[in-house]
């Protein structure tokens, strides 16, 4: 059976997702220059979990809802569409990694919203491991947070407090967090092997599945200014230098969608080419976000150059989810270190 | 969501497979002219014995009547075999075809569709003219009415195979008064029929892909109207497309053996510094790598179009995204062919003429059958619902 469309219940999931962030959380929120992050807002936390978003994919007998990572993927392009904190996305994958290694109380701390988790990614040389040693960018995270992080032995969770000389730092992603801290030799409060369970890979899936949604959200942006927008006397979108633009942001928003849905439903049914499937994913993804990110400014024009206008926030936040994806020569390395199976 | 192959399609895999080892032609494609319509025909043939003729056609028509994933599963493993795809039939097999099952009467039909299935003969299709482009609606081809004929002055041009084919499906200008969308009649048109002149065009790929065709007083029997007379801009559009996205999924895995050959070919061949292998080159490694990850994409969208196609809604506007992805990604690897080949691209004979020639000739694929541009305007309009290009 071939069936890349959700089935009426994932659609219900769909639905209902994107329904509590349109409301809860509108774009329009991180245009105001107080916005300090959904860190900050307890209420804004607890409402994510009472929506089961963090344990979402979680076996049933650790507290999850049971659902697949295909369910979880279609939330995660709903994120990125939203442009929630890359926390949501750190956290319900923390409870995945703590699941995992049969850590009953931490899963259930992390799926009621009550344990934070963060995303850390190496600023420079070192590793992520058991042991965690090197300078981190620490992305979105409040004080008492644990952080997840992986390298090529695994993935760690490890708490921020253990860090050294965290600093804040100016982020480019002016609506997340940005700090940098320093690891010597911190130990792992969970360590899942990448041999016991792929859940790095599972962490750049869902990453890619959030830039889709991003990609998908910029070309929606200026196809719908272009429908408005008047110069010369007609709606600017009937002039093909602006609608083909626009068909080409299409055809990448669907090439990333398309590939983050089908690498999902590879990497569920543990079919031997997902580790490809999910590269490919990972740089589809990536070059969609940017580049539609890219074209939708130059389409709202002077006003896409704006603090004002939205598509500037997906633009940073494609920049930010493509590193913490580990960037593109990483996966295209993968790509060419063997044939792509039958 | 799901992606399974059941007991079922998965031993229709095998037979597919075990067929086409045993029986794809042996001998390699002659690119132009009467060698490579006999090398298409004879496939047919092979094909109609085999049991295997008109995979997409329903099978009250002599088609297979095969599920949609089965024509996948048949185009997959064409690819994989490196089977060739219809060739010169495509018009025949893939438009002509559906459209006499879909818009023709019985006596039509019981004449026409055997011999197609058969691969007894080529069709062309007699769309673009001088005039005519990518403004088709603006054809000119007159034919008026004389008796219980219609007499065809005027002229077609980018007509592929013109000077291969017995058989044209012609849009003509039966009213010349009426609104451009009316007054078009979809008519098939002997070509051995007296007044017609056909005058092959060289193509910058040094073959003689298509042609003009002149018409003058060209007398086509009333009977051969396809539909009503000045109905044929809807014969024409409506045609039904049987593979509804399956064949894509083929173009797709085609994509893919291609860029293996390529990924072996910058194995083989020293890279830009004259030393190393070109795939050590980080420049050719990352347009192979991205390649690989795009072409996983195009498989991907190919897969949902089908899904999208199984559940009976007519096939939308999606087909045009995918078709544009998948040529600018062929595009893509035909250029890295000759990157990757260096001055020995310069040559048309050995090696480099194997990867030369298509880097040439594929480029017909975003101008044929609706340009890239205006496949943008298609999605433009009818996917993202902006106004009508100006």
């Amino acid at each position: 059976m071939i069936e890349l469309l959700p089935d009426a219940d994932q659609q219900q999931i769909i639905d209902s997702i994107a329904g509590y962030l349109g409301d809860k959380f509108p774009v329009s929120r991180l245009n105001q220059l107080d916005f300090t992050g959904e860190n900050d807002d307890r209420d804004a936390w607890q409402g994510l979990a009472e929506q089961g978003l963090f344990g979402l994919a979680v076996a049933e007998e650790f507290g999850g809802a049971g659902f697949t990572l295909v369910e979880e993927m279609l939330v995660a392009r709903e994120l990125g569409r939203f442009l929630l904190s890359p926390s949501v996305l750190a956290t319900s994958l923390a409870a995945q990694v703590a699941a995992t290694a049969g850590e009953h109380a931490l899963a259930g701390a992390i799926i009621a919203g009550e344990t934070r988790v963060s995303f850390a990614r190496l600023a420079g040389p070192g590793q992520i491991g058991a042991k965690t040693s090197g300078e981190l960018h620490i992305i979105d995270a409040r004080p008492d947070d644990l952080l997840l992080g992986w390298g090529d032995d695994g993935v760690a969770i490890f708490a921020r407090s253990e860090l050294g000389s965290v600093r804040s730092v100016a982020p480019m992603d002016g609506s997340v967090g940005l700090e940098r801290g320093l690891a010597d030799g911190v130990s792992a409060r969970v360590f899942i092997p990448a041999s016991t369970a792929p859940l790095a890979q599972r962490a750049n899936l869902l990453i890619a599945a959030a830039l889709a949604g991003n990609a998908d959200a910029t070309c929606t942006l200026a196809v719908e200014y272009a429908k408005v927008r008047e110069q010369f006397g007609k709606q600017i979108g009937s002039f093909q230098a602006v609608a083909h633009h626009c068909s080409d942001m299409a055809i990448r928003a669907r090439s990333a969608l398309a590939q983050a849905a089908f690498s999902a439903i590879i990497m569920r049914d543990g079919r031997g080419d997902a580790e490809l499937q999910v590269a490919s994913a990972a740089i589809v993804s990536a070059d969609a976000a940017i580049r539609n990110a890219t074209i939708a400014i130059r389409v709202h024009g002077g006003m896409g150059f704006t603090a004002e206008c939205d598509v500037h926030l997906y633009l940073k936040r494609a920049h930010l989810l493509d590193h913490l994806n580990g960037g593109a020569r990483v996966h295209q390395e993968k790509l060419l270190s063997r044939p792509f199976g039958e | 969501m799901e992606f399974t192959f059941s007991p079922q399609e998965n031993q229709f895999r095998d037979r597919v497979r075990t067929w086409l080892a045993e029986n794809k032609p042996r001998e390699a494609r002659p690119d132009d002219g009467v060698p490579m319509r006999e090398f298409d025909l004879a496939w047919q043939q092979r094909k109609y014995s085999g049991g295997w003729a008109g995979i997409a056609w329903p099978k009250d028509y002599g088609g297979q009547g095969l599920s949609l994933v089965e024509q996948m599963i048949w185009y997959e493993e064409c690819a994989r075999a490196r089977a060739p795809l219809d060739g010169c039939l495509s018009v025949a097999v893939n438009h002509a075809g559906p459209t006499i099952i879909a818009e023709g009467s019985e006596e039509q039909k019981s004449f026409y569709l055997p011999s197609i299935l058969r691969g007894e003969l080529v069709w062309c299709q007699g769309f673009s003219e001088p005039g005519a482009g990518s403004d088709l609606a603006g054809l000119r081809l007159k034919a008026t009415i004389d008796g219980d004929h219609l007499v065809l002055n005027g002229q077609k041009i980018w007509t592929s195979h013109a000077h291969l084919a017995t058989y044209q499906e012609t849009l003509v200008r039966t009213g010349p008064t009426t609104p451009k969308h009316k007054g078009i009649t979809w008519l098939i048109c002997d070509m051995r029929a007296p007044g017609i002149r056909i005058r092959p065009i060289r193509t910058m790929a040094n073959n003689y892909h298509f042609c003009e065709v002149f018409y003058d007083n060209v007398r086509v029997p009333l009977s051969n109207v396809v539909g009503q007379v000045d109905d044929g801009w809807r014969v024409g559009m409506a045609t039904l497309s049987f593979e509804r996205g399956a064949l894509s999924v083929g173009r797709a895995a085609e994509l893919r053996y291609i860029l293996e050959k390529l990924i072996d070919l910058a194995r083989e061949r020293t890279g830009p510094d004259g030393r190393r292998p070109a795939i050590e080159d980080d420049g050719i490694r990352v347009r192979l790598a991205t390649l690989r990850a795009e072409i996983a994409a195009l498989q991907a969208m190919n897969y949902e179009t089908l899904s999208r196609n199984q559940v009976g809604s007519a096939p939308g506007a999606e087909a045009s995204m995918d078709f544009l992805y998948c040529g600018d990604l062929l595009q893509s690897a035909r250029l890295l062919a000759l990157d990757i080949l260096g001055s020995d691209a310069l040559e048309l004979s050995g090696e480099g003429g194997e990867w030369t020639t298509p880097y040439l000739n594929d480029r017909y694929y975003l101008i044929a059958g609706g340009s890239a541009e205006i496949r943008r305007n298609i999605i433009a309009e009818r996917v993202l619902g902006l106004p009508r290009s100006s």
